[in-house]
């Protein structure tokens, strides 16, 4: 009942407040008796402020520590996927290329039949194995056990249980995910995927009375310092798991009285808002587990891909162990930098387990026999593949905004190919390397870009010759000068007029072309010689520039440009005659793009990375579908690729020397300073380009530079020889190569060629014979000389 | 020398590859033969091939082609797609994606994806003809009655 009645001692609050209701009748007296009070009771007043102050700053550390706990819960950065192998009889593919999908994915290597998901074994050319179930874009594979024996062409048979389709996915490699700007990424994982033995484990070797203590435990404090001392270094921390859990939400490594008290007052407030579970959860997917580059590797479900390649529920004791031992010092014991330190550590975290009763001796005994059996990642590749990201992000962002992408647990599936990756970066580095040492000067720059035309399907991107540098990606933003890679559009371009068949003439002879600004063009070839008259085909095969130029000119720029653009070209050079030269600048994704439309017949289709997009539940968001259009007529593009593969076998790319029909076409631009090469099989195009980044001369033309690199990344990945379907309006004859005249069997410079029906092929010349007196000559030195 | 003996391995495997061509590509069990390599590009002296489809493409042709009459034709594209990737040369998948589309009214893109079907058919083949049917259809639906009517006529 409260009481207007003074009371002479223990000013309560109601008094307090009694009195402050009074003030405003009795100013004077009231301010008086308080002034009166709060000196005579200067102890109790502080006290009652700092009660307040504090109070207020528990509310502000619980609104801090609550949002943490609540927001982290849904700050899941999006998941890239590599595209799926499918398996299926009939597969091209290497026994040793699919040991090593598998190994990249953590499967197992089993003694006797697999008996479970992510487990295989492996008889001379026989798999076994059963895959895991995962969650793709369109429909949710469950474990399928697959029986399959390789032939000399590939996977010769492919046996499934009954009832399931004869094609089979491997679940995706994870290759990457787009976190947010402070670099933290982790893999969540829900309750039911955490092995009982880590929960277990953490409590035992972390905090053995974490169900019983409030957040924080004094008991737990002496009884680390008693085991340390006894282990005679610091075997255990003091701190609870809540309170480390609190210290990696902050991340603030200073070890201040005061931070050490405000870890324990969040700790006892998370305690007191959420159950024991929720915060082990929380624990679980939280902690920091070590450092890949600018990625901070957070939560047992990351590290256990990082270390071990494989989902957390199908870890070992020994490898749990091990993840277990890395909570205290993730550098420190770096299992692939300190693999002994880690090794101690681990076999500590196991007694620690067998003492707390967790496991048996025995157990703990025979897991401390195990190898650490980290993956090797150094030795599969590139674990992470920036340059690939970059284009999924950009072909992102004109959907998602960045925070949906760090934030929403997005699953993106992508086209990236992990072996024509491993392939493209492996090879660029060791030809850099090889060109490097021949040359004295600075290192070389690089970037390749591999597509399966067909789809668009962008498989593989390397911007750098160092995997993994997440710095300038050339194979995206370097524009260069193309050189002689435009030619094949220049050849089209007459083509498509109809005034010209591969079997044409065209006079390759000094020209002089006069400017709109008053100047003299006189371009030179490339070996400084002229040829004279010759046909397109031998033009193009020996990428002759001043044939090229006066056929470009007699078509028209214009005509260039246009159909460049058709092609996919995104950009609008100027009409100048220069441009028939390849002084017009592209990137390596750019090239790769039009070079698409030339393998695709004709038929332009956009390159991608992106697949599809799912939500953190599995809900389709976004779908890339295949897209095509036709640009040019798929007879002339036949044609011109006609010339394409002469060059591959007799002009500027023979030195490539590969055991299938591809198509192809060098690029050098002046004074050496880019070295490309573009070109195609019947199912892989690749782009590689050479260069220094401050545009200095590489001394490399298209073929010493570039080619090589090509050729070696096409063996690895290529597998169907380039032949299209002839249209039906081209009739193959036979030409002579050098006068483009109708020649028979018995001539040694002749080839075969589709041409147009209508056209017949000239008229004098004859067969010149001359390759073939030549090449004789040739092959007959050859074979006295070895 | 090596060089030497890798050109004879080449043409080697190139009259191989021409022998082969014209066979089909895959059987369903034992050796297989991967995609025939068609004999040296430049000759083409022969049709391009009388394929034989692949089990897998088969069988997720004949998924996608289920899809779509169960009136799941998003699920259908998906699964089409898939095939596709295995097997991009395969005209009938290239047509089943193009029937898609128009059932979609989506002309234009009927159309490429039906010309790119014709563009990998064999010359005679029930494909062929489909697809050029399906490219004048669509050319009708865009109001390119002319272009349709050529394109009946020449029938190819």
């Amino acid at each position: 009942m409260p009481s207007k009645r003074p009371r002479k001692r223990r000013p309560t609050r109601k008094r307090h407040a009694a009195r402050k209701r009074r003030r405003g009748r009795k100013r004077g007296p009231a301010s008086a008796r308080r002034g009166g009070w709060l000196r005579r009771h200067p102890w109790w007043s502080l006290a009652a402020a700092g009660l307040v102050l504090f109070a207020a700053y528990l509310l502000f550390l619980n609104w801090q520590i609550t949002s943490r706990f609540e927001g982290r819960r849904w700050d899941l950065p999006a998941r890239v996927y590599s595209r799926p192998l499918e398996l299926y009889a009939g597969l091209d593919l290497r026994p040793a290329d699919l040991e090593l999908e598998l190994r990249r994915l953590g499967y197992r290597v089993v003694a006797g039949p697999p008996d479970r998901p992510g487990t295989y074994r492996r008889r001379g050319r026989v798999f076994e194995l059963i895959t895991r179930e995962f969650r793709f874009w369109d429909e949710r594979q469950p474990p399928v056990p697959v029986a399959l024996s390789f032939g000399p062409g590939g996977i010769a048979s492919l046996t499934v249980p009954p009832g399931r389709p004869p094609v089979v996915r491997l679940d995706p490699l994870l290759v990457g995910s787009i976190f947010p700007s402070h670099g933290e990424d982790r893999l969540v994982v829900a309750p039911a995927q955490v092995p009982s033995l880590l929960r277990d484990g953490l409590v035992v070797v972390e905090d053995r009375r974490f169900y019983e203590h409030a957040g924080v435990d004094p008991r737990s404090l002496a009884r680390a310092a008693w085991t340390n001392l006894r282990a005679g270094e610091v075997a255990q921390g003091g701190s609870t798991l809540t309170q480390q859990l609190v210290k990696n939400y902050f991340l603030d490594n200073r070890r201040t009285l005061t931070r050490k008290l405000r870890e324990a007052l969040m700790a006892f407030i998370l305690e007191w808002h959420y159950d024991k579970a929720d915060i082990l959860n929380a624990y679980v997917n939280e902690i920091y587990l070590g450092q890949d580059g600018q990625r901070a590797i957070h939560g047992f479900g990351l590290a256990s891909q990082f270390h071990f390649s494989r989902p957390l529920a199908e870890l070992e004791l020994h490898e749990l162990a091990l993840l277990i031992a890395l909570v205290r010092g993730p550098a420190w014991y770096d299992p692939l930098r300190h693999p002994e330190r880690a090794r101690a550590r681990r076999d500590l975290v196991l007694t620690l387990m067998e003492e707390g009763g967790v496991i048996s001796g025995a157990a703990a005994e025979s897991a401390r026999r195990r190898d650490l059996d980290t993956w090797d990642r150094a030795a599969a590749g590139a674990s992470y593949y920036p340059a690939y990201l970059a284009l999924v992000r950009r072909e992102l962002a004109s959907q998602y905004r960045s925070q949906d992408l760090s934030r929403e647990g997005l699953r993106i599936f992508t086209a990236l190919d992990p072996l024509a990756q491993a392939s493209a970066e492996r090879r660029l580095a060791e030809g850099l390397d090889e060109l490097d040492r021949r040359r004295d000067a600075a290192p070389l720059a690089g970037a390749v870009v591999v597509t399966a035309p067909r789809s668009g399907d962008v498989l593989a991107l390397v911007g750098d010759r160092r995997a993994g540098y997440e710095g300038f990606n050339r194979a995206l933003e370097a524009r260069r000068p193309v050189g002689s890679l435009i030619k094949p559009v220049v050849y089209l371009a007459a083509l498509e007029s109809g005034r010209y068949t591969l079997a044409s003439r065209i006079d390759d002879a000094p020209i002089r072309v006069p400017l709109p600004n008053g100047t003299v063009w006189e371009p030179g070839n490339f070996s400084e010689e002229t040829s004279g008259q010759v046909t397109l085909l031998r033009a193009l095969a020996e990428s002759l520039n001043l044939a090229t130029v006066r056929l470009g000119l007699d078509v028209g720029v214009g005509a260039v440009t246009e159909l460049l653009a058709r092609l996919g070209f995104d950009d609008t050079p100027e009409p100048l005659p220069s441009l028939l030269l390849g002084a017009v600048e592209m990137t390596p994704l750019t090239v790769a793009r039009v070079y698409g439309t030339l393998a695709n017949d004709g038929f332009r289709v956009p390159l991608k990375a992106v697949r599809s997009v799912v939500n953190a539940e599995g809900v389709p968001l976004t779908r890339f579908p295949i897209e095509i259009s036709q640009a040019a007529d798929p007879a002339d593009v036949y044609q011109l690729n006609q010339g394409l593969v002469t060059a591959m076998q007799r002009g500027t790319g023979r030195s490539a020397e590969l055991p299938f029909a591809v198509a192809g076409k060098t690029g050098t631009s002046d004074d050496f300073r880019d070295s490309w090469f573009a070109g195609f099989s019947g199912d892989r195009l690749a782009v590689v380009w050479i260069g220094h980044d401050d545009f200095s001369p590489t001394g490399l033309s298209g073929s010493s530079g570039a080619l090589p690199i090509w050729s070696r990344i096409m063996r690895d990945i290529a597998r169907q020889s380039f032949g299209p379907p002839r249209p039906a309006r081209l009739v193959p004859q036979r030409v002579d190569y050098y006068s483009g005249a109708g020649v028979g069997r018995g001539c040694d410079s002749g080839v075969e060629l589709a041409l147009p029906a209508g056209a017949e092929p000239v008229r004098r010349g004859g067969c010149t014979g001359r390759a073939g007196i030549a090449e004789r000559t040739l092959e007959w030195l050859n074979d006295v000389l070895n | 020398m090596a060089e030497r003996r890798l050109e004879l391995i080449s043409g080697l495997l190139l009259l191989q590859a021409g022998l082969l061509a014209g066979c089909g590509v895959l059987p369903t069990t034992g050796e297989v033969t991967p995609q025939t390599p068609s004999e040296d590009y430049r000759t083409v002296a022969t049709e391009h091939r009388d394929r034989v489809m692949n089990p897998a493409t088969a069988s997720l042709l004949e998924q996608g082609r289920a899809l779509r009459r169960a009136g799941r034709p998003d699920q259908a594209a998906v699964t089409l797609e898939r095939a596709l990737r295995i097997d991009p040369n395969e005209p009938e998948i290239w047509l089943e994606l193009a029937e898609l589309r128009y059932a979609a009214a989506d002309w234009p893109e009927a159309e490429q994806f039906a010309r790119r079907a014709r563009s990998l058919a064999p010359a005679d083949s029930p494909v062929r003809s489909n697809a050029v049917a399906l490219i004048a259809d669509a050319l009708d639906r865009q109001g390119r009655q002319l272009e349709a009517e050529r394109l009946r006529e020449q029938g190819v």
